[in-house]
């Protein structure tokens, strides 16, 4: 009986999560960003001819915007591209699925960290659970961000790893290993935090590695190997260094340089050499290190706009007290365990805090599990604190009452906030633009708007504004561009910061190549000379969200 | 300090420490100083421009408690060491906190005043003393409202007398309850500085740098202790 309550349980959490990550996949967020976009229109090229947007075939790393995204999404988009073709839904479904995944795995996970404790089960379920429901995990599961599958490599590497050290089998570790190394090839966060968390985990099972030395030497090299990939490749790197927060150094020593001047003028020469950039630096990284224990971001605001729901956090804000509980009864009851969590969260910020713009919840969505698991801990502090059963009761009732207020406020916060308030940080518009566009090619005439202004086709050309970012990477997604030919022409490589073209349409300073009856589309309007309105562009509710003119 | 939190580096971990020994400890004070230090930003937490530091005072002991709390730890810890390890760590956590303590004042008295002189008002003093100098030359002196409640520098660096101010002050309430003085007698406190009325008259215009137009002549400028502008005296 308890065995089948236990499935039915199991059961239960895991399909409340994939539904809150498989639900209107692909309707809320209500349009695709830029990289999203770029994703899916590399893996879509990867399916048609085995070469991404730049004619590189089969690469490990994916120029796109010349930021170089990691390999293991645009592959895993392939599959889902094909099944559903070039949509939405099929770019973000690889997070969906693999987000639901780690639902499962952070189960494992935390059964096998707790294995022989009483309340390992209770830990393991409650965990799931708000895992299940985290807004921090959902909000990156429905979207194609490249660090949901990351998490998931991590959490089925660290789970393996326990597990082999348990069951002492070998092969276990060599999955280990492999995963581990895979979460590099997914997010660029990861490349820093699993060597570092390695250290501890080896740590953790040294017992049993000091009695099969040889496995070690085995498990470390494998390692080494399976990271060499990206570790030997320059051009990720180089993504890395671009965007470390020393790349903003005139900003960050503005100050210091002014102040140890002042210094030197008023005979104070020792203190110079506390305005020294390796003293600002050391600040600035604790600063954003520090950042990510900051409990506004945390709890009620968040970061970027695409990072969380309207007007909620990351985390829940009632699991305040069961996260302090969970992290002191952890400390004090289970100091290993605590030990190794503690090492995972402590190193999970150092990656978004060497970069500008921290905290970052993407960037450190490797600190889940870590809260969901210290919440669950405290969860069973309480449970176990309160004796008397009426008590007992009542309290979690009312516990409970909370939790759901919370739970139900962030749902309709996140799938019917989202697509009106948040819509133009998901860059809406851009794809009714291509369309509307799309249609006037199609009949010489966007009919659906503008019934009866005929536009002459095949002569014409057609601008996108430049307020339209990487218009050309939406143009290509949603006319289903033939990759093959677009490779075929160049490819990505004829892109150039002025102006450059795809067939008839134009992106960039074209302006001046522009002449009679050419067609401009823009998101603002605009008085620029020898332009005539002639439409704008509506999406289904009737919202205008760009508009069409024709040159005169 | 804006480049420097409200507490030392160093009382972080001590903080942690100490809070997790409070509650270790669980007597009726470690409840006593939980409570403290919970409740002591509720009343800051109501008004706008929160967090902010001098609401929240009442904080300040409670922290210092808690770090205390966790040094103590730190030292029991330690007596469990060899006494030349237990030295070293005293030295050494000694050298971290002469250091900082150092250099927190010393970017407190060589660099805040200068650095952030804005945000004290600088340039005030300065600016009524000249206006008031010169007021007989004008018939208006145009005080600029963009730093925010200028009468009550005229009034003080001005040696105004109550007795005047009570004469002369034209005063209107805001919506949130706060006064608002528009004038005192040739003195006008004014948001958009230059103003049609003002043809024909001889007017001392007291204004931010990005307020005077290239129309008046520049008499003079009083800068910050940063060398950026902050008021800029002109005339018609």
């Amino acid at each position: 009986m308890k065995k089948i309550l236990t499935i039915i349980l199991f059961i239960a959490i895991f399909f409340l999560g994939a539904f809150l990550r498989f639900y209107d996949l692909g309707k809320v967020p209500n349009s695709l960003d830029w990289d999203e976009v770029s994703w899916g229109y590399n893996a879509y090229s990867i399916l048609q001819t085995g070469k991404d947007e730049y004619g590189a075939a089969l690469p490990l790393s994916f120029k796109a915007f010349g930021d170089y995204k990691q390999p293991v999404y645009v592959y895993a988009d392939v599959i889902p591209i094909k099944l559903f073709g070039l949509n939405a839904f099929s770019v973000r479904f690889p997070n969906a699925l693999f987000g639901t995944l780690s639902i499962i795995f952070v189960f494992l996970l935390v059964y096998e960290l707790f294995r022989k404790r009483p309340y390992a089960r209770s830990v393991a379920f409650l965990s799931m659970f708000f895992f299940a429901i985290s807004p921090w995990h959902i909000q990156f599961s429905r979207v194609a961000f490249e660090s949901v599958v990351g998490l998931f490599s991590v959490l089925v590497g660290v789970w393996l790893f326990l597990r082999g050290h348990y069951l002492e089998k070998k092969w276990y570790f060599f999955a280990a290993a492999f995963f581990l190394a895979l979460s590099a090839y997914s997010y660029h966060a990861e490349k820093l935090f699993v060597p570092l968390f390695v250290v501890g985990l080896v740590i953790f099972a040294k017992d049993y590695f000091l009695k099969h030395k040889k496995l070690f030497v085995i498990f470390g090299l494998c390692f080494v190997l399976f990271n060499s990939l990206w570790l030997l490749d320059s051009r990720t790197t180089a993504r890395g260094q671009s965007v470390l927060f020393t790349s903003e150094q005139t900003q960050l020593l503005k100050i210091p340089l002014i102040e140890s001047q002042q210094d030197i003028a008023s005979g104070q020469k020792i203190f110079a050499i506390f305005h020294n950039r390796r003293i600002i630096y050391a600040e600035t990284f604790l600063e954003n290190y520090l950042g990510h224990f900051n409990p506004n971001w945390l709890f009620i605001q968040g970061d970027l706009e695409r990072h969380h729901a309207p007007g909620f956090g990351l985390l829940y804000v009632i699991s305040i007290p069961f996260i302090l509980m969970g992290a002191y009864f952890l400390f004090s009851n289970e100091r290993v365990i605590a030990l190794l969590l503690g090492y995972w969260f402590l190193l999970a910020p150092i990656s978004g805090s060497l970069v500008t713009g921290s905290p970052n919840a993407e960037r450190a969505l490797i600190m889940l599990p870590i809260w969901q698991i210290l919440e669950a801990f405290g969860f069973i502090q309480l449970i176990k604190v309160i004796n008397k059963k009426l008590l007992k009761k009542l309290s979690l009732i009312l516990v409970a009452l909370v939790y759901l207020f919370f739970f139900v406020l962030y749902v309709n916060l996140y799938f019917l906030h989202t697509n009106t308030d948040y819509a133009k940080y998901w860059q809406y518009g851009y794809e009714q633009a291509v369309r509307a566009v799309g249609a006037v090619r199609a009949v010489g005439k966007y009919s659906a708007i503008a019934s009866g202004k005929n536009y002459e086709t095949g002569s014409n050309k057609i601008l996108f504004a430049e307020n339209y970012e990487q218009a050309y990477i939406f143009y290509l997604f949603y006319t289903q561009y033939d990759p093959a030919k677009y490779i075929a022409d160049g490819g990505s490589n004829r892109i150039t910061k002025t102006c450059f073209n795809i067939g008839d349409a134009y992106f960039g300073k074209c302006l001046n190549l522009l002449s009679k009856g050419d067609i401009y589309v823009t998101q603002q309007e605009t008085d620029l000379k020898g332009m005539q309105k002639d439409t704008n562009i509506r999406d289904k509710n009737g919202n205008v969200v760009g508009y069409i003119y024709k040159h005169i | 300090m804006q480049d420097s939190g409200e507490l030392y580096l160093w009382e972080l971990p001590l903080l942690l420490f100490g809070a997790y020994m409070l509650i270790k400890y669980k007597k009726r004070e470690s409840a006593f100083i939980i409570a403290w230090f919970l409740l002591a930003p509720i009343a800051a937490a109501t008004a706008r421009e929160t967090p902010h530091a001098l609401r929240s005072e009442t904080y300040i002991p409670t922290y210092e408690i808690i770090a205390a709390f966790g040094a103590l730890g730190v030292i029991t810890f330690l007596g469990k060491f060899k006494p030349l390890y237990r030295k070293l760590c005293y030295i050494f956590f000694g050298v971290i906190v002469l250091v900082t303590v150092v250099v927190a004042a010393h970017n407190y008295f060589a660099h805040f005043p200068i650095q952030y002189s804005g945000d004290w008002q600088y340039g005030y003093k300065q600016a009524v003393l000249y206006a008031k100098a010169e007021e007989n030359k004008y018939d208006i002196v145009a005080f600029t409202q963009e730093y925010g409640r200028p009468y009550i520098y005229v009034l003080f660096y001005g040696n105004v007398s109550p007795q005047v101010y009570w004469e002369k002050g034209v005063v209107t309430r805001d919506q949130f309850g706060f006064y608002n003085v528009l004038s005192i007698g040739k003195y006008q406190f004014r948001n958009s500085l230059v103003q049609p009325s003002d043809t024909g008259k001889r007017v001392l215009y007291v204004g931010a740098p990005d307020q005077i137009p290239n129309s008046l002549r520049i008499i003079k400028t009083i800068n910050f202790l940063n060398d950026k502008p902050a008021f800029v005296i002109a005339t018609n």
